[in-house]
């Protein structure tokens, strides 16, 4: 479990309003792709609700995209790197140690 | 110490401005979350503003760093990356003492692969090796795509670490290479954390007694 992940299910715990932030974060990518730009009919009649979000494809993503969702993507990948990290093999190790003075550009 | 109370949410939210650029605008935030969220296959990793290009900025690339042979005394002139922190190597800040450039040099990835074939790897054995390098895994290496007219495809070993007196490579005949823009930055720096500092070091250093 990563750090934010951590953190998001302490908040979630409590119902609080951090998670309430993360909540309509995912929720706000989510209709991302249940909008449309043009709506098919005259709205006028501001009593008409149509179930998607009108006009919204030309904002802004940010509009969309948190710092949680940035700092989600930086976490996902120290955990990538964490999760994946080798060594570099010991005979590869030896040719490149060994040969450093003439590799230097 | 006069403690100070933070809700969780917003005790969550602090820590992870902490972490971004300052000021991203909507546009920057956008952008920002779409390379980070193409990495590792995204090579996009160098800013071209002019006004980069001039200060010593962390993970710059520069032409003009000496290393110096701890065995035989030789040096040499070759390309670097800046591993120092912006702040400490900047030019413009007055100092009471001379500062060094961390620096390590750089290597193309193709005259890495070329001796390794004289040494007798396979071809299959190599492109995995690169693979991995590549996808930023291997511990000790930072991997640093071509910059069309620069460099060319270029590791650098983050255990091969030399150092440079900053007035003496302000004196220097030097070339910018290349300067990495706020995702690479970021990987950059992840990369650091991770080959420098682990606080699951799996070592017990307590005393015995507590």
């Amino acid at each position: 479990m990563t750090i934010a992940d951590d953190k998001i299910g302490e908040l979630d715990a409590h119902g609080t309003a951090g998670v309430t932030a993360v909540t309509t974060t995912a929720l706000g990518l989510l209709l991302l792709f249940a909008q449309y730009s043009v709506v098919p009919i005259d709205l006028q009649d501001k009593r008409i609700y149509l179930p998607g979000t009108q006009d919204t494809i030309s904002r802004p993503l940010s509009l969309e995209i948190s710092e949680i969702d940035l700092f989600n993507q930086v976490n996902r990948i120290y955990d990538d790197l964490l999760k994946n990290q080798i060594e570099l093999d010991t005979d590869f190790k030896r040719v490149l140690y060994g040969n450093l003075w003439n590799l230097y550009t | 110490m006069e403690s100070l109370h933070v809700s969780p949410e917003n005790d969550i939210f602090d820590q992870i401005r902490v972490f971004l650029p300052k000021y991203l605008t909507e546009e920057q935030t956008r952008h920002l979350f779409s390379e980070l969220s193409k990495f590792p296959e995204n090579l996009n990793f160098y800013t071209f503003r002019p006004e980069l290009q001039e200060p010593f900025l962390q993970g710059d690339g520069w032409r003009g760093f000496v290393v110096i042979d701890f065995l035989t005394g030789d040096r040499k002139e070759v390309s670097g990356m800046i591993l120092s922190n912006s702040c400490d190597v900047s030019p413009e800040t007055l100092r009471d003492l001379p500062v060094n450039v961390l620096f390590a040099p750089l290597i193309q990835l193709s005259r890495y692969a070329e001796i390794l074939r004289q040494a007798g790897k396979t071809e299959e054995q190599i492109e995995n090796q690169i693979r991995n390098i590549k996808k930023q895994y291997v511990t000790s290496i930072f991997y640093v795509p071509q910059c069309p007219g620069s460099i060319e495809d270029s590791i650098i070993l983050l255990d091969d670490i030399h150092a440079h007196p900053l007035q003496d490579f302000l004196g220097r005949q030097r070339r910018s290479l290349f300067t990495l823009n706020q995702y690479a930055f970021y990987i950059f720096l992840l990369k650091l954390s991770i080959h420098f500092s682990r606080f699951r070091e799996g070592i017990d250093r307590f005393d015995n007694a507590a």
